[in-house]
């Protein structure tokens, strides 16, 4: 640990190297950290003497193998945790690296013109993204992600980086931005906790970094600056703080709290398996959020009857690839559902838009407000035929639901609704086994779907309040934006929004339930249970 | 020295994921495969050379394979596309 002292002023509050935050994923880390930047790489250009040709060359072709067996090693994890479907865009990766004629054409470069490497590459690579781009730019826009990906990758180990995917376990990721996928990927490198910069309690990234355990802290002030890799630093999400090149005190108290949520954690788990009951004696029905097909198996161990919502995006994201095939999506909800038998599974249909960013091929990265959920979907029928026809497929091997993110209008449901008829109609024509009769169930995430919840009820089989958009957008704090403390789903007026949401579904007698963070919360007032949500 | 005449019939056209398919399939021949796309030819070992080729649904690409198992090469490329690489 240094122990020299520090000459910029790390934060306001603090002197000792803490900066304050807010917790977004419960728990206490503390190991060494590792400064994640996802940044654009620019090749340099060197001239070589006539004796360093040769040795470039054989630096290249070793920093090419390197490469494959960290890129391979990512490929074993994602295979683990997403199965096989999910791997075919990292073994293209692969192959791309791999390619003699790539290797060939850079080996001659180096030889010919007397360049680094690193300069050559850039070169050729370069050459053929063009000719890519000059091609069909609209139609193969992965195409030119995924060779840039490979320029990246080969620029880095060149210059002795290490790419994300080779963290080491125990290491504390401190990033400005990081992405779902990253810490999905950090998950497996066995990466103990994280620090980022920019997001929300109920951002994409929190809810991931909660399901997979990992505590987090989101500090507002841009302390990646003042931290340094191999650094000690301590995550402790519980108070919201992050504390950096801590005293040997504070790593033993923090280690000390850091078993003591361990141990809790496990007292947690237990207790799931206890019938979920309110004290005045109303059964409630938990149902589970699934993200990826692993954690199907862990739906029953956490108490919960079925899938209440499973978000379609998770399942396709990281290794695939738009358009998504039928057959791979129908694969995937089909394995699913066959785990789940005979309880129900609802599916979410894509909701993409806000900070749910999936691919360049659908149109996210627009405001919240914007184009989202429902909306994206039926501007681009195609991804939502695609879909719909899957999941009629899967329905033919157990119980499905749909469930439609961020509807706002009766209107949007009738024209779902006709897909999924026009669609039902296609299967029996071509004669594919399919479930034509799939009920659809509606969340409310809009304000305006909340306060006409009377008239959405009248042709919805169940409705589903999505309270951390709900939240977001009553109380005017964006999910990923800086005001992560205001983001709270208790606040009186979200409640009440609630409330009028389930009377309209009591008043039809159909079904409701709260979808949110909402829910896992260890304080809510007593009015909740009242309220009669199950 | 075998030449087919071969149509993109998937929907997607060769994006990266068919592109790989063809360079796998073809890395268990011995004989050296080129496709052309109009006067653009490109090495069918080849990843990046495949991608290039840029071919959506309905182009027309001329296969050309030389050596010992030339017709068996040929052959499984004509399957691979005509089946739409599995994903039409």
């Amino acid at each position: 640990m240094k122990s020299e002292p520090r000459s910029q002023p790390r934060d306001s509050a603090y002197n000792d190297g803490r900066f304050q935050g807010l917790g977004v994923s419960p728990g206490v880390a503390v190991g060494p950290a590792v400064m994640y930047v996802s940044e654009e790489l620019v090749a340099e250009s060197t001239h070589l003497d006539g004796s360093e040709v040769e040795k470039e060359a054989a630096a290249f072709e070793w920093t090419v193998r390197r490469a494959e067996r960290d890129l391979h090693k990512i490929l074993v994890l994602a295979r683990q945790r997403r199965g096989e479907d999910a791997v075919g865009i990292l073994e293209a990766q692969l192959m791309m690296l791999r390619d003699g004629a790539l290797h060939t054409e850079v080996l001659d470069g180096i030889r010919r013109d007397k360049l680094n490497a690193e300069a050559v590459l850039d070169t050729v690579i370069r050459r053929h993204r063009d000719r890519m781009l000059r091609c069909d730019k609209a139609n193969f826009p992965e195409r030119v992600i995924n060779l840039q990906d490979i320029l990246d990758r080969l620029l880095l180990h060149l210059r002795g980086g290490r790419y994300c995917g080779t963290i080491d376990p125990g290491a504390v990721v401190i990033a400005r931005v990081l992405t779902a996928a990253d810490l999905l990927l950090f998950s497996r490198s066995g990466v103990v906790g994280c620090s980022f910069e920019v997001g929300g309690v109920t951002c994409h990234l929190a809810i991931i970094a909660r399901a997979l355990g990992i505590p987090a802290v989101l500090c507002t002030s841009s302390f990646p600056a003042a931290v340094s890799s191999g650094e000690t630093v301590i995550v402790d999400a519980l108070k919201g703080i992050m504390i950096v090149d801590p005293s040997e005190n504070a790593v033993q108290t923090h280690e000390r709290q850091r078993q003591q949520f361990t141990r809790s954690e496990q007292v947690d788990k237990a207790h799931t398996r206890l019938p979920a009951t309110t004290v005045d004696g109303v059964h409630v029905r938990l149902r589970a959020n699934v993200d990826m097909p692993n954690e199907v198996a862990e739906v029953a161990a956490g108490g919960a009857q079925d899938i209440g919502m499973l978000r379609t995006g998770m399942l396709l994201l990281a290794g695939d690839e738009p358009p998504f095939s039928e057959e791979i999506q129908c694969g995937q909800y089909r394995r699913v559902v066959e785990q789940i038998r005979p309880e129900i599974t609802t599916f979410r249909l894509l909701d993409l838009g806000g900070d749910k960013a999936l691919s360049d091929a659908l149109p996210a990265r627009s405001p919240l407000r914007g184009s989202r959920g429902i909306r994206v979907l039926l501007s681009s029928p195609r991804f939502l035929i695609l879909q719909v026809r899957a999941l009629l497929r899967a329905g033919s091997d157990g119980l499905v639901r749909l469930l439609l993110p961020m509807v706002t209008t009766v209107a949007e449901l009738h024209k779902v609704k006709r897909v999924i008829e026009k669609t039902a109609q296609n299967l029996l024509q071509e004669g594919i086994p399919h479930n034509a009769d799939i009920p659809v169930r509606v969340m409310i995430k809009v304000l305006a779907a909340a306060f006409s919840a009377h008239a959405l009820v009248q042709h919805a089989a169940f409705l589903v309040i999505g309270t951390n958009d709900l939240t977001q957008y009553m109380l005017a704090v964006d999910r990923a934006g800086g005001a992560g403390r205001l983001n709270s789903e208790v606040h009186p007026a979200v409640l009440q929004l609630v409330k009028t949401t389930v009377e309209a579904a009591n008043h039809t007698k159909i079904p409701v339930s709260v979808c949110g963070e909402l829910q896992p919360r260890r304080r809510y007032p007593s009015s909740w249970d009242s309220d009669c949500v199950n | 020295m075998v030449r087919k005449e071969l149509r993109v019939s998937n929907r997607a056209g060769i994006h990266t994921r068919p592109a790989a398919r063809i360079v796998r399939t073809l890395a268990n021949y011995e004989s050296e495969v080129w496709i052309r796309k109009g006067s653009y030819e490109i090495n069918g070992k080849s990843i990046i050379g495949v991608m290039t080729l840029a071919a959506s649904q309905g182009t027309e690409l001329t296969v050309i394979c030389q050596g010992e198992d030339e017709e068996a090469a040929a052959n499984a490329l004509e399957d691979l596309f005509e089946t739409g690489f599995n994903e039409i």
